[in-house]
């Protein structure tokens, strides 16, 4: 088991340097000059060269990738134009945020999706399944972004029931950063009026971020559900005289769960690529809002930057989901 | 017992080899378009498959003949009248106005046409890149394969959305540059599809025959194996369809797509927002006309998929 | 006698694309206390749709039940609620089935499983360390190896024949009424075959349960039962003791399905298939489903419903072949 999860992790350095080359050399046949970008508007022409010397870009693209990863390893990610700080104080400040939210938009959409999808298939053909399957049609198709829009003008400007967006009040004391997670901390610093309020600033985002994976989670999970109750034995299980209920939630439920999880791992993929919509509605500071602004003002460092975080967090989290898959399946546990 | 044995039949059968579990054979010969029909009779069955076509066939249509049906046909791609902005939805225009008096209607049904364009150019070109790239990796045994896939591979690793915002990031803004970066994060999932697909289709004992015949690996790939992959390609691309339209909303969304004022949905709305509360129907239509568009397709994907490639559900 | 099973004129049909598949048409057959009955039958003709119909076990819809009625020590079964059929199974009616490798799942524990079984049969009277108790000790009796390690054990870690065995602890804990066997030993190796029919033989002996043993192997059906019933398409066909059947089967089905087996003292005789293919259920006429493939087919045949005739003691055939016999006799 140690071996495998070490063997995986090398594996994922070795991609995640692919994964720079590709975006290093995308970044690279782009057609404006990062030099004069990032020299600004008004500089002369030798500055402009000044700069392109000093940053290196007079040299070939391999050196200057083989000068990104020595820097890389020694910690420096290169620095932001448009925040005007190192890419790695930035991250360091953004990415918990996005963690927050995206750990909140997971958690709700297992959390719901799971039932509702059992539900759906206990149901079968019943109103039950056909709501529950409408939801699931429309998780997938409504833009994420537009449903933020929508919650926000109705929930928050029309009802005022939740915030506008941003992460806490403005007058709202900030708890001692440990984590970067407002939750966490407040809750670490024992401050139960800034967690609620935490709170309070995340539902809204998550709710729009975590609709499509609810809906591709209610989806599977039924589909499975249904396939397993089929199987033979939970008839088997049926000619024990075993309950429903317990046939449902635990017979078929665990041989139905594993590809769910599958499908959970791929989703968590698509939030973090859903941080980019869903911060940019809501005003929400993390990394999505970051590599959106870095990308409108044609910023190289933090895209890549933030390319190469979001690429390792979702393998770890591939990582994640096929060890639960080896905890759940015996099968899988015996085999490594 | 005398009596029933003198009712012993003639001898039964044909000889030793004959099992008496036969297997059930009143099946008529696979005909082609009693096989159709079947499909169709299946497909017809779902009220989601029907729905999903019917929203298709509507969304299709408006793009065809959108400019020649639409009350402003000058709104199209931009003009002022400053006397009408911001009017909500009435008689005369039906999902109100814009900033500059723009009909919203006009230009959502001319957005349609944009909105198929880039649905169709995306899954397109990501099929154009993906299926070749697919059968290559499932034919070739040797670094070829291995080259494709880890590459596919590294592609997969990423957000796809956060990819195409660093390309789009790398080319500039526009709706040109978020078509290619899209097509650019697309194809892997067809390499995928393809190339395992190719390696459940090659050993079948059908395909092991014809190369036992001596089958050059061209046919094989155009006779045998292509055609096996072309069930889950077309469910794939109706599914890629309403996700690579969703994909380029977003992104015309973040102002790093279609600038406005050029009828794209997504960059309509980017403008909306900035006009809600009190004028909520600038942001409320196109935002509808995408999910109905994309509903149409995952529905009418899913039923494509339970009809063609039953197998794949899940 | 009271039969402890009385199914009269059952008929069940599957709702599909293709129209009507009539699965079961009109079947009776009874089951007296302690009797071990073997259900004869090529694949597909019925046999485990009948008695899984009998207690609850198809879903309906597709499949729906048209007629009959199924009586368990005299009470009618058929109507009862999903409640009141399951608490039947496990304790008044158990089955084992086909595969041991399917029908036991996958990620639980085999000592959870029993032990859910078990309480479920007991209707949750038991606590799981009662439960536990009765399971090693009928784990023992069903001679499983090592039971206490075997408990802790996950399915994929046994080998078919120990499944098996894990499968027939869990039906007959409660030690019910009447077990089903559906073809016990099809999926198992031919030596472990042999141990599994003893072991259900005994078992069955020693705790005075009735049996019907499912299987297509007039072997494995005539080592263990005393009465055999065929079953062609959804019809029985003839119904007699085990002796009868061998030594003089009146159904020309039964002729048939005798000579397509290799007789263990007549070796050398050649061995006879019979001719055509199961008739298609959809829309079947409603007389004698063999007679397309039978010999001595007449018009009649097809026309109208054969009733069973009584050749000789306890030997029903429903034939008009047979039943003309016995008239001119």
């Amino acid at each position: 088991m140690g071996q495998l999860i070490v063997r995986r992790l090398i594996f994922m350095i070795f991609m995640l340097i692919g994964l720079m080359a590709i975006v290093f050399a995308i970044s690279n046949i782009a057609p404006g000059d990062p030099a004069r970008l990032a020299a600004g508007p008004d500089a002369t022409n030798e500055m402009v060269e000044r700069l392109r010397v000093e940053r290196g870009l007079d040299k070939p693209i391999v050196t200057r990738f083989a000068v990104y990863l020595s820097n890389l390893a020694a910690g420096d990610l290169g620095t932001s134009l448009h925040t005007r700080r190192a890419v790695v104080d930035d991250l360091a400040r953004y990415f918990p945020a996005t963690l927050e939210l995206v750990l909140f938009s997971i958690a709700f959409a297992v959390l719901l999706g799971v039932p509702l999808g059992m539900a759906g298939a206990a149901f079968q053909n019943k109103i039950p399944d056909h709501s529950i399957r409408f939801l699931a049609v429309s998780g997938v198709a409504l833009p994420m972004f537009w449903l933020g829009l929508m919650l926000q003008w109705y929930l928050s400007l029309e009802l005022d029931l939740f915030p506008l967006g941003g992460r806490l009040g403005i007058m709202t004391p900030r708890p001692e950063t440990v984590t970067g997670m407002l939750t966490v901390d407040s809750l670490l610093s024992g401050n139960f009026g800034t967690f609620q309020e935490a709170v309070w600033h995340l539902v809204l985002p998550s709710l729009a971020l975590s609709l499509p994976a609810l809906a591709s989670i209610i989806r599977v999970n039924r589909a499975e559900m249904l396939e397993t109750l089929n199987k033979d034995y939970i008839l088997n299980a049926r000619a024990q005289g075993i309950g429903p209920l317990r046939i449902v939630t635990a017979y078929a439920l665990k041989n139905a769960i594993l590809p769910t999880l599958a499908m959970i791992g791929l989703r968590f993929g698509w939030m973090l690529g859903g941080t980019v919509l869903v911060e940019g509605v809501f005003d929400y500071p993390g990394v999505g809002l970051y590599a959106t602004k870095a990308a409108v003002s044609s910023d190289f460092d933090p895209i890549i930057a933030v390319t190469l975080v979001l690429g390792a967090s979702f393998m770890l989290v591939n990582l994640l989901i096929d060890l639960t898959y080896a905890l759940l399946d015996p099968r899988v546990r015996s085999q490594i | 017992m005398t009596l029933a044995e003198s009712t012993v039949p003639k001898p039964m059968g044909t000889g030793p080899g004959d099992d008496f579990i036969a297997p059930e054979t009143d099946v008529a010969p696979v005909d082609r378009f009693r096989e159709y029909r079947r499909m169709w009779a299946t497909f017809r069955r779902s009220h989601s498959s029907m729905a999903g076509l019917f929203i298709v066939i509507l969304f299709l249509l408006i793009a065809l003949i959108g400019p020649w049906i639409v009350p402003f046909p000058e709104d199209a791609l931009g003009s002022i009248h400053l006397d009408r902005k911001l009017q909500p939805p009435n008689g005369i225009h039906w999902f109100g106005t814009d900033e500059v008096g723009m009909d919203i209607y006009t230009r959502v049904i001319i957005g349609a046409r944009t909105t198929l364009w880039i649905g169709l150019t995306i899954t397109g070109l990501a099929i154009l890149i993906g299926v070749p790239l697919g059968l290559i990796a499932g034919v070739s045994n040797t670094w070829i394969r291995e080259t494709i896939m880890r590459i596919t591979d590294i592609f997969l690793s990423i957000p796809g959305l956060i990819l195409a915002v660093a390309i789009v990031g790398a080319l500039g803004p526009g709706i040109l540059n978020a078509m290619i970066a899209l097509s650019l994060v697309w194809w892997p999932g067809y390499v995928r599809l393809v190339q395992s697909k190719v390696l459940s289709v090659r050993n079948e004992t059908y395909v092991e025959a014809a190369r036992s015949i001596g089958a050059s690996n061209f046919r094989i790939i155009f006779v045998h194996i292509l055609p096996n992959c072309m069930s889950p390609i077309v469910v794939k691309a109706s599914m890629d369809m309403g996700m690579a339209i969703l994909a380029a909303a977003s992104l015309g969304f973040l102002g790093l797509g279609a600038q406005p004022p050029y009828p794209e949905w997504g960059a309509m709305i980017s403008i909306g927002r900035n006009y809600l509360p009190d004028w909520w129907w600038y942001s409320l239509f196109p935002g509808l006309a995408i999910y109905f568009t994309v509903l149409g397709f995952n529905l009418l994907g899913d039923g494509l998929r339970d009809v063609l490639d039953p197998k794949q559900r899940s | 006698m009271q039969p402890l099973l009385s199914i009269r004129d059952l008929s069940l049909e599957f709702n599909t694309f293709d129209g009507t598949y009539q699965a079961i048409d009109r079947v009776s057959l009874e089951l007296n206390p302690g009797e071990a009955l073997g259900l004869v039958g090529e694949t597909g003709c019925g046999k485990s749709v009948l008695t899984r119909a009998a207690f609850g076990l198809v879903p309906t819809p597709p499949a729906r039940i048209t007629s009959g009625s199924v009586l368990f020590n005299g009470r009618e079964i058929l109507g009862l609620s999903p409640r009141e059929q399951r608490a039947m199974r496990g304790r008044d009616v158990a089955l084992i089935f086909q595969d041991p490798m399917t029908f036991i799942n996958p990620v639980f524990k085999v000592g959870t499983q029993l032990v859910d079984a078990i309480r479920a049969q007991q209707l949750g009277k038991v606590t799981r360390k009662e439960a536990r108790d009765i399971a090693l000790n009928m784990l023992d009796k069903v001679q499983l190896p090592n039971p206490v390690r075997q408990f802790e054990s996950y399915p994929h870690q046994l080998s078919g024949g120990m499944r098996q065995r894990v499968l027939i602890a869990m039906a007959l804990t409660a030690e019910p009424k009447l077990l089903i066997a559906d073809e016990p030993t099809t999926a198992l190796d031919v030596t472990i075959q042999a141990q599994i029919l003893d072991l259900i033989e005994r078992l069955v002996q020693d705790m005075g349960i009735s049996l019907i043993m499912i299987s297509h192997d007039l072997g494995v059906v005539s080592q263990v039962c005393s009465r055999v019933a065929v079953m062609y398409a959804g019809q029985i066909v003839e119904d007699a003791p085990v002796a009868q059947i061998f030594d003089s089967p009146a159904h020309p089905y039964t002729k048939g399905l005798l000579a397509a087996v290799p007789h263990p003292f007549r070796p050398e005789d050649r061995l006879e298939g019979i001719p055509g293919s199961l008739p298609n259920l959809y829309n079947p006429h409603s007389g004698c489903r063999f007679a397309e493939r039978c010999p001595l087919a007449i018009n009649r045949c097809v026309e109208a419903r054969v009733a069973q005739t009584e050749v000789a003691p306890q030997h029903m055939v429903a034939c008009i072949a047979c039943e003309g016999a016995q008239i001119d006799a």
